[in-house]
């Protein structure tokens, strides 16, 4: 059940976006885990195999970071060791733990909405907002698989009048320039004839319309009530400075009060709508099919 | 907009962009605490590329020119493909050089983030697109000397590699460590050194291969049908 | 009122003296069918895109264009463009977007349609055309027929008073062609809509028209209903050869009373002269000789999780023969000529190639040198920039083909005609001096004359000792000038034989005039065969 995957795309959209600018905003190490946390049992849950790269990246990104900062930064006032003259200090090591978590959960916010946010949602929201940029990435999206076809032809036909070979490297870099050249000209030559169609078609006499809409539902009025409510409140008090942080040279956190503790629910929240939403959905299910 | 002169628009449609975000920066530091440079960095590429692209939407690029680029996105993005040496960055110079500033800077943006969603988005999506825009933009610019002179082509071409490679470690550096002080810079530049020499050299290789055959055959399509 | 009156319409590209149209007039009333026809080069694709303000190209042009007595040039933007709908022979080249739904979208978008109403357009449409299904589908994943349709379809969907095609069916296979002209016949019919559709094969599509107008030279030499128009057209006109077999046979008869078009006609007039007094002899079985291209039990699959592709085919080709394989799309005719030029391997069975057994070490030297392929799209070989370049690229004589490139020298081979570069490829292919030439659907796109100089040509190669294997669809093209024929069914060879021996024995997948002849005449599949029957010259 992706109830969430199948919500209109800009609410989707602002979701995930207000899930990376938080992230990108806070430097506390309790949120951004819990951020981290809501986003990847998501992703765990409905996209394990499809982010399968994703997880390997994002933690290898997490202890580099954590690993690599404390090595470099050489800020903060309480020094564990002391490596060849350079000194390791626990708040570049406090550090470095926050960034890699960050890291993680942006890049697993990015992974999620790479999986979520098709070519289509993509498409639909840039014929909203940006026609022409829309169209020529639909247009760019068209030629990809058109090229990949085309490429293979005409190798295959050079390759049986014997005038490229794959035998060693050079040939291959040769050969390959060879049948590049000829795609060019093909695509170049076939352009014009596309340009003929959309002039035909009467393109560029004036403004366009958009024909294809996704329906705004309930769901979708109350997962873009969540999010503004959520991300609007952690958003706020990250800006106005109630979760900040200082690292160097003495780690402080932030002060443990009412206003702490909201936006730590704002982010649990946020996070997890993802998975509230579906679970929703599948009680829904559940319900429907017992009352059958 | 209409009754401006045209290189003043020119100047209005690149220039407001290219300063709109140094202010932004600029607001972000006093305002915020200093890790926070990443986030602004990244809100002053998305502004740039924001309003760069609302410029490419007002104006009519004409379908043939539209066309055209979404050609070069596509060769472009199956250049991706290619294992290290890649023929990206020559593909958005040489759309930028023939087709102009805009389709160029169109061509370098959409490139990364068509691309991306083969190699992954991410938070360097928004870099990526305003570093390879940027490197088209201009060569868009200096179209006429790049055209006339193979050399300088070929000189522009190994330094958009570097700059490519020193745009994305800012970037690197940024993210990583939160603030940008030189040794981190330089340290990122080093380890990068071997991947900047091959983006250089790749540049300069293709460019070397493309740049005649591309040249000619846009030169006909010109001719024959106009842009 | 008429639709459309052209009249005394005269065009010159700039920069060129000479005229492209020259006095041209003529008329289209609502609800017609016009075909218009002419040699390639004769102006056809000027005229009708003069006619579409958006693609009218520039030049010198005088005389008037009056759409419901109205100049289309006068109408504000949009209108022309809903009114008069085009469609281009290439069906890959004319799709603008990545699905089937925003392709049909397209064209009600431009003209700043309200969503509601283009989504209710879309939806009648695509059911109305039975492409419903494909709804989402990326447009890179239709066949070359389908992606046609779509074209139709999405011009369609703006509901023009007038439909103008540019040989729309010259890239498509029979079947796709004929499914194609079902729907714009279905459209003339059910609404009226009036098509004006120009062609250089004219079998299937002059029974479907009620115009016919012929061009020659620049201007409408012949217009009127096709009967009519076959009836003034003088004996030695070159159009005969592109006409549908029934008309040529009553040409051939020197009948100029009945015009019969298609098929059933054709077989009314035979039944009219009566019994055929020349019967053609039995055929004798071809004579075996030394193959030297057996394939012997190979099977062959691109993919290893993939279906067979060649399934235990058994074929051989004799030495200096010419072979065609006919067979339907999906039956393995490519991959065939896939495995002789070298490029896959068969997974089992043998493939020998002049007596030596294809290993699959040997396999790329020696075929590369021995055989060659004349590759479906011969744009796939052109690399430079004029003629004159590809022909030092191939290291060819110009003379290769006795064909005289001099004219053409700096011409880019994509401004050549489809027959044009269909032999400057030729030349390109043969440049490796094979032994065996394979050729993929030489005919496609040609027109008439054209496919008769290929065949020409390629009669000269094969009396100069050539071997030559063709894969095609164009069933006449291979009853006239095959050697020997064989069908191929599911990678498998499924009947074999000459011409003479294959078409007369098929009922369904022949060609035009065997279908003539069934039952009357044994063993005629060629319209000059059908004539010999009847003591009368071949071909005018």
């Amino acid at each position: 059940m992706r109830a969430y995957g199948n919500l209109h795309p800009a609410v989707t959209a602002l979701h995930l976006l207000l899930i990376a600018a938080s992230a990108m905003f806070c430097s506390d190490m309790l949120l951004l885990g819990t951020l981290l946390g809501g986003i990847f049992t998501y992703v765990l849950l409905e996209y394990r195999d499809a982010c399968r790269h994703v997880h390997m990246f994002a933690w290898g990104m997490l202890l580099l970071i954590a690993l690599l900062n404390p090595l470099w930064n050489q800020h903060g006032a309480t020094p564990l060791v002391v490596i060849n003259r350079h000194v390791v200090t626990l708040e570049a090591l406090q550090y470095g733990i926050m960034a890699g978590l960050r890291t993680a959960a942006v890049l697993y916010a990015c992974a999620l909405f790479s999986q979520v946010m098709t070519k289509e949602h993509i498409l639909y929201l840039m014929r909203h907002s940006t026609p022409k940029l829309a169209l020529v990435c639909s247009m760019a999206l068209r030629y990809l698989p058109l090229m990949r076809r085309r490429y293979a032809e005409i190798r295959q036909a050079q390759l049986a009048i014997g005038k490229i070979s794959d035998e060693t490297l050079i040939d291959r870099i040769t050969g390959g320039l060879r049948v590049f050249s000829i795609l060019l000209t093909w695509s170049l030559e076939h352009g014009i004839v596309t340009a003929n169609s959309m002039e035909a078609r009467g393109y560029g006499i004036g403004k366009r319309s958009v024909a294809q809409t996704y329906p705004f539902t309930c769901d979708d009025g109350m997962m873009l009530g969540g999010t503004l409510l959520c991300g609007g409140w952690l958003m706020g008090c990250l800006l106005t400075g109630v979760c900040d942080v200082t690292y160097y040279p003495l780690y402080a956190a932030a002060e443990r009060n009412v206003w702490y503790y909201g936006a730590w629910a704002a982010a649990g929240l946020l996070s997890f709508l993802p998975i509230l939403f579906d679970g929703k959905e599948r009680y829904r299910w559940h319900c429907l099919r017992s009352n059958i | 907009m209409r009754i401006l002169p045209s290189p003043l628009r020119c100047i209005l449609r690149i220039g407001i962009p290219l300063l709109a975000c140094p202010l932004t920066l600029l607001f972000a530091v006093s305002q915020w605490q200093a890790d926070r440079y990443a986030v602004s960095i990244l809100l002053m590429t998305g502004l740039a590329l924001l309003l760069f692209l609302a410029g490419i939407e007002q104006r009519s690029i004409g379908t043939r020119r539209m066309i055209l680029a979404s050609i070069f996105i596509a060769l472009a993005i199956i250049g991706r493909c290619l294992p290290i040496v890649k023929p990206v960055t020559a593909l958005i110079i040489l759309a930028g050089m023939y087709l102009g500033a805009q389709s160029g800077f169109l061509v370098g943006a959409m490139t990364a983030l068509l691309s991306n969603f083969l190699y992954g988005q991410g938070p360097w999506t928004p870099f990526q697109m305003f570093a390879w825009g940027i490197l088209g933009l201009l060569a868009g610019i200096c179209a006429n000397p790049l055209r006339q002179s193979r050399l300088l082509l070929y000189g522009y071409g190994l330094l958009s590699g570097i700059l490519f490679s020193m745009m994305m470690d800012v970037w690197t550096v940024l993210w990583q460590f939160g603030t940008l002080s030189p040794d981190a810079y330089r340290a990122a530049l080093l380890t990068a050194l071997p991947w900047t020499l091959v983006y250089a050299l790749s540049n300069f290789g293709f460019l070397l291969l493309l740049a005649k055959p591309i040249g000619n055959k846009l030169a006909r399509i010109e001719k024959k049908y106009g842009l | 009122m008429a639709l459309l009156a052209v009249e005394h319409l005269t065009f010159a590209y700039p920069q060129q003296e000479h005229t492209v149209l020259r006095d041209c007039s003529f008329v289209l009333e609502p609800g017609s069918f016009a075909v218009l026809c002419g040699a390639t080069g004769c102006g056809k694709s000027t005229l009708l895109r003069l006619l579409k303000p958006e693609l009218s190209p520039k030049g010198d042009c005088s005389g008037n264009i009056l759409f419901q007595e109205e100049s289309p040039f006068a109408w504000e933007s949009g209108v022309s463009a809903r009114r008069i709908g085009f469609v281009m022979q290439q069906p890959e080249q004319q799709i603008v977007t990545d699905t089937v739904d925003a392709e049909l979208a397209f064209g009600m978008e431009n003209l700043g349609l309200p969503p509601a109403q283009i989504r209710a357009t879309i939806a009648e449409t695509a059911s109305y055309f039975g492409i419903a299904a494909w709804g989402n589908r990326e447009t890179a994943t239709l066949s070359g027929g389908q992606k046609q349709l779509l074209n139709l379809a999405a011009v369609m969907c703006m509901q023009p008073d007038l439909l103008i095609l540019d040989e729309p069916t010259a890239q498509l296979d029979p079947i796709a062609a004929a499914d194609f002209l079902a729907t714009l016949e279905r459209l003339n019919r059910d609404f009226g809509i009036t098509i004006l559709l120009a062609e250089h094969q004219l079998e299937q599509v002059l029974p479907l028209a009620d115009q016919m107008l012929v061009m020659e030279q620049g201007t409408i030499a012949y217009q009127g209903k096709p009967q009519v128009v076959l009836s003034q057209l003088p004996n030695d006109a070159p159009m005969w050869q592109a006409m549908p077999t029934a008309a040529r046979l009553a040409h051939c008869f020197g009948n100029s009373k009945c015009c019969p078009l298609t098929v059933r006609e054709g077989r009314a007039m035979l039944a009219a002269y009566g019994t055929p007094t020349h019967l053609p002899q039995k055929p004798s079985a071809p004579k075996a000789a030394e193959p030297i291209l057996a394939w012997k039990a190979a099977y062959l699959r691109y993919e290893s999780q993939d279906a067979d592709v060649l399934c235990h085919l058994d074929l051989q080709v004799y030495a200096e023969e010419w072979y065609c394989l006919i067979g339907g799309n999906g039956a393995g005719k490519s991959s065939v000529l896939l495995t002789a030029a070298g490029l896959y391997p068969c997974y089992a069975g043998t493939l020998t190639v002049c007596g030596e057994r294809i290993t699959t070490r040997k396999r790329k030297r020696m075929q590369a040198q021995t055989v060659t392929l004349l590759p479906q799209d011969v744009q796939t070989l052109f690399l430079c920039n004029t003629v004159a370049e590809e022909l030092a690229d191939a290291d060819a004589g110009a003379d290769l083909l006795g064909f005289d490139w001099t004219p053409y020298l700096t011409m880019h081979p994509y401004d050549l005609s489809g027959g044009e570069q269909q032999l400057l490829a030729l030349t390109k292919v043969l440049a490796v001096q094979p032994t065996i030439l394979l050729l993929d659907e030489p005919t496609k796109g040609l027109d008439a004359p054209a496919k008769a100089r290929l065949a020409a040509v390629l009669h000269r190669l094969q009396q100069d000792g050539m071997t030559l294997l063709t894969v095609t669809h164009d069933m006449e093209f291979a009853a006239n000038h095959a050697d020997r024929c064989g069908l191929l069914y599911r990678g498998a060879l499924a009947a074999e034989g000459t011409p003479a021996q294959m078409f007369s024995t098929q009922g369904f997948y022949t060609t035009a005039a065997a279908r003539i002849a069934a039952g009357r005449i044994p063993h005629a599949v060629t319209v000059s065969a059908i004539a010999a029957a009847y003591g009368k010259d071949g071909m005018p």
